[in-house]
């Protein structure tokens, strides 16, 4: 039988680890969307070289390990004179992770547009740049949409790993609690619950806001 | 009347294909000039590469006998193009699709813009459409409102690329009425066409293409009446046959 008593006993810890966790997965998103965004921009107008670096970044984020990736992060950045705590230093190796991604969504969701506006849009006189802020952008936000969805259930489940450099994010505490009580089962339980809300929640925001948005 | 526009040897490369050969073509402020031929003629390459759509591998363009690269052309908003796929903004309302350039490019303010696009909106006849999205309009009242996006940047010549290629029969009336009275108002204009009835009214000039060259250039009352080549009689056999 279930312990039900021990599992509500718990659930304060839990739900303050649910809010880390949902802090962080917001945090990131945010930034990722708003690196995307811009990389994204600067690929589009761009010459060859600049385009191999965001290329290099892409492959890098896409083809390392999370956890290797964060690892890297935790401990490369004080290297190079760059100090933050576990929390913020789990959120700069998410955005980056999630950027990785999010240029990508942006980049083909502009490729996607046909051609011929941003023709039009050059007779009329429009630099690459203005092209890309007044035509392209505001019409790839709904496409993107359901792709970056996607990327957010990803984010979620990427900050279980930063568990290991003690993030008190869901995942550590459950772990924290499991080895504090041994108990098992209804931890797990309790944290898969957690987890699966977190994101029903976010996935319904973001359905919400693709119906709201109207070409 | 003043020539506005020259063409010198102008040449356009698709990677190894030829697309426009030693092209030359002049043209006087005023004047209609019709470009017709079968597809993959090169028409559509040569009039792109007018409006500086394509870089051209060699050649030179002169506006009122000054040379201006693709660069020049472009921000000095000496064409104005009407595409067959009319290409207007399909986020952004009529009348928004008008007073974004006005605004972004020619940075003149936004009641002055507005004022703007409602007089070029009633020159094609849709003020009452202005506050709708593209999608909710007929092709026809879409490529009027792309003819008023064009000349709400006040250009020198105007380009029409098969404006009426993507439309329904009953629209392309419409349309080219609306060219008629830009024509009429003294809009110089470079027009490719398969409208041979249109062109045969309106055109000063009309230039036959085939394999990137310029077959036969004429009068149109002597392109259609008495043309000088076996190609050009060939050409309206074709087209001019049901």
């Amino acid at each position: 039988m279930l312990d039900i008593d021990f599992m509500i006993e718990i659930l304060p810890r839990v739900l303050r680890a649910s809010l880390v966790t949902l802090e962080i997965s917001f945090l990131s998103l945010s930034f990722s969307i708003l690196l995307g965004l811009a990389f994204s921009m600067v690929a589009l107008t761009s010459g060859k070289f600049v385009n191999i670096l965001i290329r290099c970044f892409v492959e890098f984020t896409r083809g390392v390990p999370q956890l290797v990736q964060i690892s890297i992060i935790y401990f490369a950045l004080p290297y190079i004179g760059i100090f933050f705590d576990e929390f913020w230093t789990g959120v700069v190796a998410l955005s980056f992770i999630g950027a990785g991604y999010t240029i990508e969504i942006f980049r083909n969701a502009v490729l996607n547009i046909n051609k011929g506006q941003q023709e039009a849009g050059k007779i009329l006189g429009f630099s690459n740049y203005q092209n890309l802020i007044y035509i392209l952008y505001p019409q790839i936000i709904k496409r993107s949409l359901p792709p970056i969805t996607n990327e957010l259930i990803n984010v979620v489940k990427a900050s279980a790993l930063l568990s290991v450099i003690s993030v008190n994010e869901l995942t550590k505490i459950m772990n924290d609690v499991i080895f504090e009580y041994f108990v098992v089962i209804e931890v797990l339980l309790e944290a898969t619950i957690m987890y699966l809300l977190i994101i029903s929640v976010l996935v319904y925001i973001s359905r919400y806001f693709e119906k709201k948005l109207v070409i | 009347m003043p020539n506005i526009l020259s063409i010198k040897n102008l040449n356009v490369f698709y990677e190894k294909f030829h697309a426009v050969k030693d092209i030359d073509l002049s043209l006087n402020e005023g004047e209609i000039f019709v470009i017709c031929g079968p597809s993959g003629s090169g028409k559509s390459t040569l009039i792109r590469a007018i409006a500086g759509l394509e870089k051209p591998k060699s050649g030179e363009i002169l506006i009122n006998n000054k040379a201006m690269n693709e660069k020049e052309v472009l921000n000095k908003n000496i064409f104005g193009m009407v595409f067959q796929q009319f290409n207007l903004f399909p986020h952004l309302s009529i009348l928004e699709n008008i007073t974004l350039p006005l605004m972004k490019v020619k940075k003149i303010s936004k009641s002055e813009s507005i004022e703007i696009a409602h007089g070029v909106l009633s020159k094609v006849k849709i003020l009452d459409q202005k506050d709708k999205h593209p999608s909710k309009l007929s092709g026809g009242q879409q490529q009027r409102c792309a003819i008023a996006r064009s000349l709400a940047m006040n250009p020198k010549i105007m380009l029409f690329d098969e404006p009426t290629s993507a439309l329904d029969p009953e629209m392309i009336n419409e349309v080219l009425d609306v060219m008629t009275d830009l024509a009429s108002a003294g809009m110089t204009m470079i027009i490719v066409t398969h409208e041979m009835g249109f062109a045969k009214k309106i055109a000063n000039k009309i230039i036959l293409m085939d394999n990137g060259e310029i077959i036969e250039s004429n009068t149109p009352n002597n392109f259609f009446n008495n043309p000088e080549t076996e190609r050009t009689k060939s050409f309206l056999n074709q087209v001019l046959q049901h």
